[in-house]
């Protein structure tokens, strides 16, 4: 099965999997305590691979630790706006009618909220949970989804076995969850993929702007503190650069797993 | 039959920026936390909390904060129509006039940044989709996707510490030195703004590339061209005929929502680089909780959604006369 | 594929088109210095260059005029932070500390920047606006009356004349009448052109918004010495890091920052630098814990001795303080302070110390989760709040980690604040209802000079911040407010050290340095002033271009 996918797919899921089992087993990889503090601003060594922070904690056990907070705020952000994008995209196109104006109305508004400024609103003004982090990413983000969702619902909508089951009377959630849903996937997937990239990305920016998650490690929180506890004058690239790269790597994997759905996906059409 | 459907367009993108005005100011009004202590400053609140809370009180009357809430909203929406957004709760200078002001700077950092990026990712992005799996694709096309993973503030940060900070090729921030007049100041604005504009066309170009080539690919593959091909026809003349007339209309709406989203899009280059546009505006007033600062800079970039998108339905329409159909089908 | 090519040229024209346009612009003159004959100090802040009203203490504006640039004030302080006349040329106070008696500089000849006469008119001007407006600077004072053309006898009441002689210093200027009282309604609103003007040796002629420059031009003669330089300018960056990258290329002179000093962690980036003085000082202000007594367990002297026992002063030393940080004292006020103590401990960790303080203090972790209970068995989990403020919060969040770690480790459990560190008006809340644990804050230079951090500690009648009400503390703050002479001053600071140092009632985390860099290659005789910086109010009439 694996065999048929396009090299790009194989290459994201490799770069992914290497990723998800940092995450897993990073307590067992890290060197290190990422909370323990000991000599701060120590340079690379053997001892501390990527050298220490502003409080002499290991960086790389940071980074090793860190994979766990952006890959859950990226996995469970992504979730939640696929969802909510299927859900709208799919009750907009297949019921069409006033349900749709009024959706698309909906999905018009959000899509015309400027979404960085929203999201860093509520970041600033909600208590900095993880969940609550969550939130203020997705709040615009699903609009796209959703779109695209209704016109290819539009599409399936027309298809004749799906005209056939209406005149034999099955119910929409029948239709919907027996005929739409399963010919949705490829298009789901592609668009889940790159959400927890996007999503991703907005964290990063988050934190960077320290409205990230507080206490708890995260690549965009080494990055918060590389740039206002004096890394960057000071150049300490060993502190700024690999929250940079692993970030660029995980979204990498993502985009790569996408680009490869949607190959597959043009090849099939 | 176009005009109506214009209309009802014209129709539906008045009641979105209706939507977004009373979004704004119930967002707004939700976050928790005294305006009034950002009215007066801090170190004055303590000062009359202790000695005289009533003058706090008369503060709020005055700002229209002790109203019920459907109150404030009527009197916001008569305000807004009278296009009077009131003054900056931080600095007590007009909002209506900071906000223009740093439009202005916003739109020149992002203007020439769209258009750049729209004519070299277009370029580019149509060579490689016209020779898919070509020696320029297999170069181009990894250094773009590579862009696009790199969040938006590490590239510009990358950009500062390698151009600004270690090399001294470019300022580090602002918009201009001060004390130059004329041409001079001209150059030394550019020179200000060349390492956020690179940062911007960089990811504008690469999203653009990504789009273009694979619309160029798509359509390759369709029958009339490769009959085109076999009829001829010279691959300028398949490539102007056929390939961009249709690749043009996905690629000029993806362009229009650029320009439409640049009021906001450029807002983490804008802080890394302390450019004095809406971004940095935006933020600043998010950090001091300048309520009308906020609503207004809201009302202005969704405004600027808004007529884009109406925009690119009106190009759509002038450059492809079959999306006329699918107006009707969709609206 | 000629169209294409023509696409393709013409993208790559425009391009290239900006790079040119960008290194020609590169190789032009260092800006800043205008291109005119005219000697120009550059200072570089980065408080933001928003509105120009003499009245108001905001932006760059507001905060250059604490050092007497454009608003000459009454009186300003030394290096020692002693009271030195300025507009207010001599006084003398009464026995019961309730009068002062004045004279002013209105027989020098200083004009307003309009021309304009400064008069004693505009003196009970100044005086009764405060008093109207219920300063924080002028507190105690209930009246002003004219004697003669230069002299004025001000009313105080509780003894607060030497206090507020010394509170006012650098923050109270004389304010033109004739401006001022054609204004209606709050004065702080006003944005009329001549609401900058002010009697100091500069007067400020422009604003540049795209540059964020303020300019400011040298009146010229003034009584108090003449500007060896014709022009100042003062431009905002966004960070330090950009104010420190402009002082290394030489676009600024000084670093001015009003109680904002580089942070130490940037040190290395001034030192060492060609031409570029670092500015250290001793800073006057330190960051500090603050206990809540309204609460448990922070209201119990044994509990308050383990936590001092339980920090790793080691690691809050380089963390604030950076490699030139200092180990604080018991007594937490820091040595450039009158009436500083050194004959004070200093603190040290002793972990072993403050687990036994706790056991005998009946902290004990009964239910063996590795956490101490209270004394009477309920759960203990210690709230940690740091002070809200955005450009400090990266390093009150990493003082919340160090304490929270230090005291995990002698069995105390914590929580950190997470409400206080987003949202400023819960933090407020907070400080204002007293219902704080731990409380980490900063003690700003020029509340430290007269104030002092114990001000955030005590609670009293006109200062909200503290909730220690220990009798004993109480007394000497009030003695120390009180004070007519540095003398008495001085005593009353080495009793409230003492109590510090007794009662554990708060505790400094670092004794650091300020860095304010500055150039030393275009002006010379700069006098830095502890905690302020060498842009203070002696620079405009000692400061003087080199080899000159």
């Amino acid at each position: 099965m694996l065999g048929k996918q396009p090299i790009a797919f194989k290459v994201g899921l490799f770069i992914l999997l290497i990723i998800l089992l940092v995450g897993v087993f990073a307590p067992i990889l890290a060197p290190c305590d990422p909370y323990q503090m000991g000599t701060p601003y120590l340079r690379p060594s053997a001892q501390h691979l990527l050298g220490t922070n502003d409080l002499g904690q290991d960086i790389f056990s940071e980074l090793l630790y860190g994979t766990r907070i952006s890959l859950i705020i990226g996995l469970v952000s992504a979730l939640a706006v696929t969802v909510a994008g299927v859900c709208i995209g799919m009750l907009s196109g297949y019921l069409g009618g006033w349900w749709d104006r009024a959706l698309m109305e909906v999905t018009a508004v959000a899509q015309a909220i400027p979404s960085l400024p929203v999201t860093i609103v509520l970041a600033a003004f909600l208590s900095p949970s993880l969940w609550n982090i969550i939130i203020a990413i997705c709040i615009t983000a699903w609009s796209g989804t959703a779109r695209i969702i209704r016109s290819r619902v539009l599409q399936l909508k027309e298809l004749p076995f799906v005209k056939i089951e209406q005149t034999m009377g099955a119910s929409h959630g029948y239709i919907m969850a027996r005929h739409i849903l399963p010919n949705l996937f490829d298009i789901v997937f592609v668009r889940g993929v790159l959400a927890v990239g996007n999503a991703m990305l907005t964290e990063a920016s988050l934190s960077f702007l320290g409205l990230g998650v507080i206490g708890q490690k995260s690549w965009g929180g080494i990055l918060h503190y590389a740039f206002f506890r004096s890394g960057i004058i000071n150049g300490y690239w060993w502190w700024y650069l690999p929250p940079i790269l692993c970030i660029s790597l995980s979204v990498l994997g993502f985009l790569l797993l996408s680009y490869g759905g949607q190959q597959q996906l043009g090849r099939r059409n | 039959m176009a005009k109506r459907t214009l209309l009802g367009r014209l129709g539906e993108s008045v009641l979105i920026v209706f939507c977004i005005v009373t979004l704004n100011f119930f967002l707004i009004r939700f976050m928790p936390g005294d305006p009034v202590l950002h009215i007066i400053g801090e170190e004055e609140y303590y000062n009359l909390e202790v000695h005289a809370p009533q003058v706090i009180e008369e503060i709020r009357g005055e700002y229209g904060l002790n109203q019920s809430l459907g109150r404030q909203y009527l009197t916001y929406l008569g305000k807004t129509a009278r296009l009077d957004f009131g003054n900056s709760y931080r600095t007590k200078a007009p909002v209506l006039e900071t906000v223009l002001f740093r439009m202005k700077w916003t739109l020149f950092l992002a203007i020439p940044a769209t258009v750049i990026a729209a004519f070299l990712g277009g370029a580019l992005g149509l060579w490689a989709g016209w020779k898919p799996g070509g020696r320029f694709d297999l170069a181009a096309t990894p250094c773009f996707l590579l862009i696009s993973t790199v969040p938006t503030n590490c590239l510009a940060i990358l950009f500062l510490i390698c151009f600004a900070f270690q090399l001294g090729w470019f300022p580090i921030s602002g918009i201009t030195s001060g004390g130059l007049t004329g041409f001079a100041k001209g150059l030394d604005i550019l020179h200000h703004m060349a390492l956020p504009l690179a940062v911007l066309v960089l990811y504008k170009t690469s999203s653009n590339y990504m789009l273009m080539k694979s619309t160029v690919s798509l359509i390759r593959q369709e029958d009339y061209v490769s009959t085109a091909i076999s009829k001829g026809l010279s691959q300028g003349k398949v490539l102007s005929r056929h390939v961009l007339k249709n690749a043009l209309c996905p690629y000029l709406t993806s362009i229009c929502m650029q320009f439409g989203g640049m009021l906001a899009g450029s807002m983490m280059t804008e802080i890394v680089f302390s450019w004095k546009g809406m971004g940095t505006l935006i933020y600043d007033a998010v950090n001091a909780k300048d309520f009308p600062m906020l609503q207004t800079c809201f009302l202005l970039i969704s405004i600027c959604v808004v007529a884009f998108n109406l925009i690119a339905d009106l190009l759509c329409l002038a450059v492809d006369p079959r999306v006329r159909e699918g107006m009707n089908h969709v609206g | 594929m000629m169209h294409l090519k023509n696409m393709l040229l013409s993208a790559a024209l425009a391009a290239l088109l900006v790079t040119a346009g960008c290194s020609a612009a590169s190789t032009g003159t260092p800006s800043g210095a205008g291109g005119s004959s005219e000697l120009t100090l550059r200072v570089g802040t980065t408080a933001s260059a928003d509105g120009f009203n003499a009245m108001t203490e905001n932006g760059s504006f507001g905060k250059l005029n604490y050092t007497g640039l454009c608003a000459a004030p009454f009186v300003t302080t030394d290096e020692k932070g002693e009271v030195q006349p300025y507009m207010m040329t001599s006084w003398e106070i009464s026995d019961d500390k309730n009068t002062l008696t004045a004279t002013f500089a209105t027989d020098k000849g200083v004009t307003w920047h309009d021309g304009e006469p400064v008069t004693m008119d505009d003196v009970l001007f100044t005086f009764r606006y405060q008093i109207q407006k219920k300063s924080g600077y002028c507190t105690g004072l209930t009246a002003v009356e004219k004697i003669d053309d230069t002299t004025a006898k001000l009313t105080f009441e509780d003894g607060k004349a030497f206090n507020a002689l010394n509170s006012m210093a650098n923050f109270v200027k004389l304010s033109p009448k004739h401006v001022w009282e054609k204004v209606d309604g709050d004065y702080k609103e006003y944005q009329g052109e001549d609401a900058s003007i002010g009697c100091g040796p500069f007067r400020m002629t422009g604003y540049d918004p795209e540059a964020q420059v303020i300019t400011y031009q040298s009146v010229g003669e003034y009584f108090m010495g003449t500007p060896a330089f014709d022009k100042v300018t003062v431009k905002t960056y966004d960070s330090h890091d950009a104010l420190v990258m402009a002082l290394r290329t030489g676009e600024i002179d000084a670093m001015y920052d009003y109680s904002n000093s580089l942070s130490a962690t940037m040190a290395p980036s001034v030192t060492g630098v060609e031409n570029l003085n670092p500015g250290m000082s001793d800073n006057p202000g330190n960051y500090q814990l603050v206990f809540g007594f309204n609460q448990k367990p922070t209201d119990d002297l044994a509990f308050r001795k383990a936590v001092r026992s339980a920090l790793d002063y080691e690691l809050l030393r380089t963390s604030i303080g950076g490699e030139d940080g200092q180990i604080p004292g018991t007594g937490i006020v820091a040595p450039p302070n009158k009436g500083f103590d050194p004959s004070l401990p200093k603190l040290s960790q002793d972990q072993e110390a403050a687990k036994a303080i706790l056991e005998e203090g009946g902290y004990l972790d009964k239910d063996g989760d590795g956490f101490r209970e209270l004394p009477d068995g309920s759960e203990m989990n210690v709230l940690i709040t740091p002070q809200y403020n955005k450009t400090r919060q990266p390093l009150y969040l990493r003082i919340a980690e160090i304490l929270k770690a230090n005291l995990e480790e002698v069995g105390i459990r914590t929580t950190l604040d997470e409400e206080s560190v987003r949202n400023a008006d819960h933090a407020t809340q907070v400080r204002k209802e007293g219902t704080y644990q731990l409380y980490i804050g900063y003690t700003s230079p020029g509340v430290a000079m007269y104030d002092t951090a114990f001000m955030y500690i005590i609670q009293n009648d006109s200062n909200p911040w503290g909730t220690c009400t220990l009798p004993a503390f109480v007394a000497a703050y009030e003695a120390k407010q009180q004070g007519r002479s540095y003398e008495e001053y001085s005593a009353a600071m080495k009793d409230l050290q003492a109590i510090a140092d007794q009662e554990v009632i708060g505790l400094a985390l670092c004794w650091d340095k300020a860095y304010f860099p500055y150039r030393t290659d275009r002006f010379e005789g700069f006098t830095n002033i502890p905690g302020w910086g060498v842009i203070n109010n002696k620079t405009w009439f000692s400061v003087r271009p080199k080899n000159a």
